[in-house]
C-alpha cells in the first residue's frame, strides 16, 4: 500500500517536472543567470521582511508634456503578511483634491490570481468591490499603472540576471523580470538593484511589443531602522512625454495597524 | 486601532496628534436646469430652474482617536420652486469605538446595496425626492447604531425613530404628480406616527470573489401610499408599517461583475411581494488604445407588488447602460443609460457627464428624457419634464 503510494507520488512529480520544462521559455536561458536573478530578487525582498506595518504621506504630481501639473495627496497604509500565497494589504486614502477627499482604495494582494480590491466613495458613503484585473490601466490618471504600484511580490515574476554595473555611487545588479500574472501590460522589466541597500534604483518597462515605454527612478533613499524607503519615485512615460512624481514623507513603521483596519467595512472610519 | 487613529489624525492634519481642531470641509454649487417643453400642469415653472447649494461638513476626532463626531448639512435655494428650497441635516452623530464594537448615536446616512439602476435593499434613509438630479440623495435618519467587525463578518444593528417624510416638489416644480401632495393630511399605520421605532439588522462579509450582504427591517415604510383626497384636489400620503428582508451579492470576475439585490416586503396593508434587480457590468479596459475604460451594464428589474402597495415603475423592466471613465487627471467620466418597461415600452433615458475643471471644481452635466410613454405608465405624467442640467461644485 505504502509502496504503491510512493510510486504514484514519484510519477506525479516526474509529470509535473516534465510539464514545467515543456512550457517554460526560461529553459533557453543560462540556468545560473535565472538562479542568480531569483536570488537577487529574493534578497531584495527579504531585506524588507519584518516591517510589520507602515504609513506614509505621498504627494502625487502629474505632469503633461507641456509641463502643466496637477497634484493629489494621499496616505498609504501597508500591512505586511508573511506568506508565500498572499501579499501585503494596502490602503490608499486620498486627502486632495478636495472633491475626492476621503476616497480610499483597499487592496489585498495575492501572488497568483487577482488582488481583492474595494473602493470607498465618501459622497455616497458606499463601498464598492472592484475588479483588479485591469493591471495595465493608469492609477488615478497617473503614469503609474495599477501593476506598478501594487505589492511587488517575488512570486509575481520570473527572473534572469543580466549584468552588474555602476549606478550612482554604488554597484547595481541588473535583473530582468517577466510578469507571470495574467493581463500585464509588459513583456519584461529591467530592474537596477543597489547592492548597498538591496532596493531598486531604476526600473525600465517594456510593452508587449518589446518597446521601452516607461522608466521609473527611485531617489532620496533614507533608512528607517533597518528598512530603506525612497523619498521620491519618478515615472517618465517615453511615449507621451508625461511624468508622475510620488514624493513620500512621514514614513512610520510598526504603528499598530491590524487586519481589522484593512477590512472593507473599516474604510468609512478612516477619517 | 487606537494607535492607528492617532497616527492617521496626525498624518491627515499634518500636525501633532494633540489638540486637534475640527476639520471643516464641504462644497458650494450652482445648478441650472432647462426644460425645453412646457409643463403639463398649471403653475409649473416654464423652462429654466436655477438654484444654489451649500453643503458644509464638520469632522472631529478625540485626542485618543476613539471618539469621532460629524455634522454634515445640505441646503438648496431654488429660484423657481419654493418647495424645492430646503435644508437637511444629513449627518449629526457621535461615534465611540470600544474594543470589539462601535456605537453611533445621532443622525446618519447608511448605504446598502450593489446594483446600479436601483438599490432595493437600501432602506434606512428616506429618499430626498427634491434632489431629482441626484438619485443618491437621502435625508438624514436619527438612530442608535451598534456595529461589530469579526472574522465571521460585520454585523450592524439599528434602532431608529424620528421618521423622515418624503418631500415632493411644489406646484411650481417639475417632475411632480398632477395633484400636489398634501403633507398636512398624512396618516400613519402606527399611532406613534413618526416616533414609532424602526429596527434594522445588516450582515456583510466577503467570501473569496463574492461579497454578500443580508438585511432585515421592521418599521415605517419609506414609501408613501398616495391617494387622492375626497375633493380630488390633492394626494394624501399614508405611511404604513412594513417588514423587509433583503439580500445583496456581487461576484467579482476579471472583466465582469455579477450583481443581485432581492427583497421580500410585507405589511398588514398589502400582500407580501418580492422584488429583484440583477445583472452584470462588463468592462473593456483601455479601449482603442486610450487610458479609458468602457463598461457595459445591463440589469433586469422585477417587482410583483399589487395595487394595494405604494406604486413602483420597475415592475418588469430592463436597464441597459454604458459607463466611460477616462482615467485622466481630471477624473472625467460619463454614463448613458435607459430603463425600458418590458410590458408597455415606456423608456426613460439618462446621460451624465462629470469632469474636474480646476482644483476642487467639478462640472456636472446631465440630461433626462422619457420616450414612448404609455398612457397607463406613471411616467406618462412626466412626459413633458425632459431636462438638461448643468451644475458646478466648488469643494473646500
Amino acid at each position: 500500500m505504502l509502496n504503491q503510494f510512493r510510486q504514484s507520488k514519484r510519477k506525479t512529480l516526474a509529470l509535473v517536472a516534465g510539464a514545467f520544462l515543456a512550457v517554460t521559455p526560461l529553459a533557453s536561458y543560462a540556468q545560473e543567470d535565472v538562479q542568480k536573478g531569483l536570488e537577487i530578487a529574493t534578497r531584495s525582498d527579504v531585506t524588507d521582511n519584518g516591517f510589520g506595518d507602515s504609513t506614509a504621506t505621498a504627494q502625487m504630481v502629474l505632469r503633461n508634456a507641456a509641463g502643466q501639473s496637477s497634484s493629489r495627496e494621499l496616505v498609504i497604509m501597508t500591512l505586511e503578511r508573511n506568506s508565500s500565497k498572499v501579499g501585503d494589504k494596502t490602503i490608499s486614502l486620498f486627502s486632495t483634491p478636495a472633491d475626492i477627499k476621503g476616497t480610499a482604495v483597499l487592496s489585498h494582494a495575492k501572488i497568483t490570481g487577482n488582488d481583492d480590491q474595494w473602493i470607498y466613495l465618501p459622497a455616497l458613503k458606499r463601498v464598492k468591490r472592484i475588479s483588479s484585473s485591469n493591471k495595465s490601466g493608469p492609477f488615478v490618471g497617473s503614469e503609474f499603472a495599477y501593476e506598478d504600484i501594487t505589492a511587488q511580490e517575488v512570486g509575481k515574476f520570473d527572473y534572469r540576471w543580466i549584468k552588474s554595473e555602476k549606478c550612482g555611487g554604488a554597484t547595481c545588479e541588473v535583473i530582468e523580470r517577466t510578469p507571470n500574472y495574467a493581463k500585464s501590460g509588459y513583456s519584461r522589466q529591467l530592474v537596477w538593484i543597489s547592492t548597498k541597500t538591496w532596493q531598486p534604483e531604476q526600473i525600465q518597462f517594456f510593452d508587449r511589443a518589446g518597446n521601452h515605454v516607461k522608466t521609473l527612478t527611485y531617489s532620496g533613499y533614507k533608512q528607517y531602522g533597518k528598512f530603506w524607503r525612497a523619498g521620491k519615485l519618478t515615472m517618465v512615460n517615453l511615449r507621451n512625454g508625461k511624468s508622475t512624481d510620488l514624493i513620500f514623507t512621514d514614513w512610520k513603521f510598526s504603528t499598530g495597524l491590524s487586519d481589522r483596519d484593512f477590512k472593507s467595512s473599516a474604510l468609512e472610519d478612516l477619517r | 486601532m487606537f494607535k492607528r487613529t492617532i497616527l492617521l489624525s496626525a498624518l491627515l492634519s499634518g500636525t501633532a496628534a494633540q489638540a486637534e481642531p475640527p476639520e471643516f470641509s464641504g462644497y458650494i454649487g450652482g445648478e441650472l436646469n432647462y426644460f425645453p417643453e412646457a409643463g403639463l400642469y398649471p403653475g409649473q415653472l416654464s423652462d429654466t430652474q436655477a438654484s444654489l447649494v451649500f453643503a458644509p461638513e464638520l469632522r472631529w476626532r478625540s485626542d485618543d482617536g476613539d471618539t469621532r463626531a460629524r455634522i454634515s448639512a445640505f441646503g438648496r435655494w431654488d429660484a423657481e420652486d419654493p418647495e424645492r428650497s430646503h435644508i437637511d441635516l444629513r449627518e449629526a452623530w457621535i461615534q465611540r469605538n470600544f474594543d470589539s464594537f462601535e456605537v453611533l448615536v445621532g443622525v446618519n446616512k447608511v448605504f446598502w446595496g450593489v446594483t446600479e439602476s436601483l438599490n432595493l435593499v437600501d432602506i434606512v434613509n428616506q429618499v430626498d425626492q427634491l434632489e431629482y438630479t441626484d438619485s443618491n440623495a437621502r435625508l438624514g435618519q436619527p438612530m442608535v447604531a451598534l456595529s461589530t467587525d469579526q472574522d465571521w463578518g460585520s454585523l450592524s444593528a439599528y434602532i431608529m425613530t424620528g421618521f423622515r417624510k418624503r418631500e415632493y416638489p411644489g406646484t411650481d416644480g417639475r417632475l411632480r404628480f398632477g395633484l400636489p401632495v398634501d403633507d398636512s393630511a398624512t396618516t400613519w399605520g402606527d399611532d406613534r406616527e413618526e416616533w414609532a421605532p424602526d429596527f434594522a439588522l445588516r450582515y456583510y462579509n466577503t467570501f473569496g470573489s463574492i461579497d454578500l450582504g443580508l438585511s432585515a427591517f421592521y418599521g415605517t415604510s419609506r414609501e408613501a401610499m398616495l391617494t387622492p383626497n375626497s375633493g380630488g384636489t390633492a394626494l394624501d400620503p399614508y405611511y404604513g408599517r412594513i417588514w423587509q428582508t433583503g439580500v445583496d451579492a456581487q461576484y467579482t470576475g476579471d472583466n465582469v461583475l455579477w450583481k443581485l439585490e432581492a427583497i421580500a416586503r410585507g405589511s398588514d396593508d398589502f400582500d407580501t411581494f418580492a422584488a429583484v434587480v440583477t445583472g452584470f457590468e462588463y468592462t473593456f479596459y483601455q479601449v482603442g488604445g486610450s487610458d479609458g475604460d468602457l463598461g457595459v451594464i445591463s440589469e433586469y428589474l422585477y417587482d410583483d407588488r399589487g395595487a394595494d402597495a405604494p406604486g413602483t415603475v420597475f415592475q418588469n423592466d430592463l436597464f441597459v447602460g454604458t459607463r466611460w471613465a477616462a482615467n485622466d487627471s481630471q477624473d472625467t467620466s460619463a454614463l448613458v443609460g435607459a430603463v425600458i418597461d418590458l410590458e408597455d415600452g415606456t423608456t426613460s433615458l439618462r446621460a451624465e457627464y462629470e469632469r474636474r475643471l480646476d482644483i476642487g471644481v467639478l462640472l456636472k452635466i446631465q440630461a433626462q428624457a422619457v420616450r414612448n410613454t404609455d398612457t397607463s405608465n406613471p411616467l406618462y405624467g412626466f412626459r413633458q419634464d425632459n431636462y438638461l442640467s448643468v451644475a458646478f461644485e466648488k469643494f473646500f
